[in-house]
């Protein structure tokens, strides 16, 4: 089984490539891929809780995808330390459960993977 | 190698589209081959076969058309981006009702599962624009 990194760094509604990049994610899933998931930068903010979308917007609320990643089986989260750091954000405040990474960590986390894409 | 290249960016507002020409031919030139190119997010209006551009710059979707064409280049638009920004086939404008097709005949308008494809079969994937 291929492994595939998805590296997440858009804010979840200031563009639509958060929903984006999760749907790659969750089609690589359907094709039997083995899928991991690494939030960093703005893409932190996809992890917050109690997220809103206003009633008839026109971007989807990524409830509905980040939830759907555990039917696909793509449990291995991961988001950068110093990206939920300097936005004050703590690691137990997720919404979702994803294991922290060092930043000078990842150059070596990404070489375990046989595809990395970042968007 | 065999690349697959991803482009996000729009043709007219980014450098992404105009990026990944360059890197196609250089790519092409030096050898390599060019197994898929899939335009996704604001770079589906790179098949849009309408497009004008100012007498003294480049068409760059035209730029897109041409060399694929050339090269018989697998270009795939991504089709929930491209139908959200108007850039329709014949079959998805009879499925919709909508008056007119405009995508370049070179270009597919498919699913995300072709570039999941393209990601596994290629020996590289790069990225334009995000």
């Amino acid at each position: 089984m291929k492994t595939f990194l998805l590296i997440s760094r858009h804010s979840p509604y200031g563009s639509s490539y958060a929903g984006e990049a999760l749907d790659i994610a969750l089609s690589a899933a359907a094709f039997d891929i083995q899928v991991s998931v690494l939030f960093m930068d703005d893409g932190v903010y996809q992890l917050t809780r109690d997220q809103q979308v206003a009633p008839g917007a026109a971007i989807k609320h990524l409830a509905a995808p980040l939830g759907a990643l555990p039917l696909y089986d793509i449990q291995d989260l991961w988001v950068e330390r110093e990206s939920l750091d300097c936005r004050q954000i703590r690691a137990e405040t997720l919404a979702q459960p994803a294991k922290l990474i060092a930043s000078a960590k990842i150059a070596d986390f990404t070489n375990r993977f046989d595809r990395v894409l970042t968007i | 190698m065999k690349f697959s290249l991803l482009v996000l960016g729009s043709p007219q507002s980014s450098p992404a589209v105009a990026s990944a020409l360059k890197f196609a031919q250089a790519s092409l030139a030096s050898g390599h081959e060019l197994f898929r190119v899939f335009f996704f997010h604001d770079a589906v209006a790179t098949g849009n076969a309408l497009t004008v551009a100012p007498q003294d710059q480049t068409n760059i979707p035209r730029a897109w058309q041409e060399f694929g064409a050339r090269h018989n280049i697998d270009m795939v638009l991504c089709i929930s981006s491209a139908l959200r920004r108007g850039v329709v086939d014949q079959r998805e404008a009879e499925r919709y009702s909508l008056a007119a097709a405009n995508t370049h005949a070179d270009f597919e308008l498919s699913g995300l599962g072709q570039w999941v494809e393209a990601m596994m079969l290629s020996d590289r994937i790069v990225t334009f624009g995000a």
